[in-house]
């Protein structure tokens, strides 16, 4: 058991020693490692803070995108409402017997102009909600 | 912690968590890339850095973690760079030094560096950090995220598999 517990000192001892000896890195590796990280952390800033910058951008673009697609957005629903009530009205008129034709081919043309605004607003106010769902 | 601070932090450590980068690779080069790794990586997480009691033991665990993945995806350890004499890394003895050292001690150092070599990384590193950082059981169970009776577990099995190994090898005081 004796024998044992001081081989065990022994290897403690030795291993101590071992890495001991060996702690010392030449000066010049030191000094290479030094530069080199150095050299690397200033990269790595200047990379870290060019990422910010391209986010702040993209964020700005993408807030003043959205701004904008909204107000287009708005705009188009808000013609779509005026157009709808000047077709009621031309209609109204047309029954009315006040225009040629019965006004059958102006409330014709009406919805035909009706549904090509419809549908281009609608796609429009989708497309803004796309594009500002993203950018959010 | 700012640029200037981990400057600082870097200057006060960086010949420790270098020469354990080298204990771990065992190849210059390795231990280079390795080192910079671990200390990008401790660049980038620096705002933990303020809030820890030993940075130098955090470094230190960048650097057993990084290793290990390292040596997990090469799948062999010769798989990442030859293995050199690590004694070539270090301070060289004067010729005067090594005349005066004694022969023994050279064959004993020796041995105990291949012994070193057959361990395994679990067992390794717990030994590398005790006898070379002077880490106490608990200082390496808190670095390696382990229990401290695992610790005391794998330092045990490294100190009988080099005991082992230098009585397999010669060396007069280890043998029955």
């Amino acid at each position: 058991m004796n024998i044992k517990s001081s081989k065990t000192e022994k290897l403690d001892s030795d291993l101590r020693e071992f890495f001991s000896e060996r702690r010392d890195v030449p000066p010049q590796v030191k000094a290479n490692l030094h530069a080199a990280l150095l050299d690397k952390i200033a990269k790595a800033t200047e990379t870290a803070e060019v990422a910010e910058n391209q986010q702040n951008i993209g964020n700005f673009v993408h807030h003043k995108m959205e701004t904008w697609l909204y107000l287009v957005g708005f705009a188009a629903a808000v013609s779509l409402i005026f157009s709808a009530v000047v077709l009621v009205v031309i209609g109204a008129w047309g029954i009315l017997g006040m225009l040629p034709f019965g006004g059958f081919p102006i409330v014709i043309l009406g919805i035909g102009y009706y549904w090509l605004l419809s549908s281009s607003a609608a796609s429009g106010l989708l497309f803004s909600q796309k594009l500002g769902k993203r950018a959010i | 912690m700012d640029v200037t601070q981990f400057e600082n932090f870097l200057t006060l450590h960086e010949k420790d968590i270098y020469t354990f980068c080298l204990y771990l690779a065992r190849n210059q080069q390795a231990a280079e890339d390795l080192y910079q790794e671990t200390m990008l990586f401790a660049f980038e997480t620096r705002a933990d850095i303020d809030n820890l009691q030993n940075p130098k033991s955090y470094a230190l665990a960048i650097a057993a973690g990084k290793w290990k993945n390292l040596v997990r995806k090469a799948g062999r350890r010769a798989e990442i760079a030859p293995e050199i004499p690590l004694d070539s890394a270090f301070n060289a003895a004067s010729p005067a030094e090594n005349l005066t050292k004694n022969l023994e001690r050279q064959e004993l150092n020796a041995c105990i560096q291949k012994g070193l070599d057959t361990l395994k990384e679990k067992v390794r590193i717990p030994l590398i950090m005790h006898y070379y950082e002077d880490f106490s059981v608990e200082e390496i169970a808190a670095a390696l995220d382990i229990p401290t009776g695992t610790v005391k577990s794998r330092l045990h099995t490294g100190r009988k598999i080099l005991k082992k190994f230098l009585e397999k090898g010669g060396i007069h005081e280890y043998q029955e």
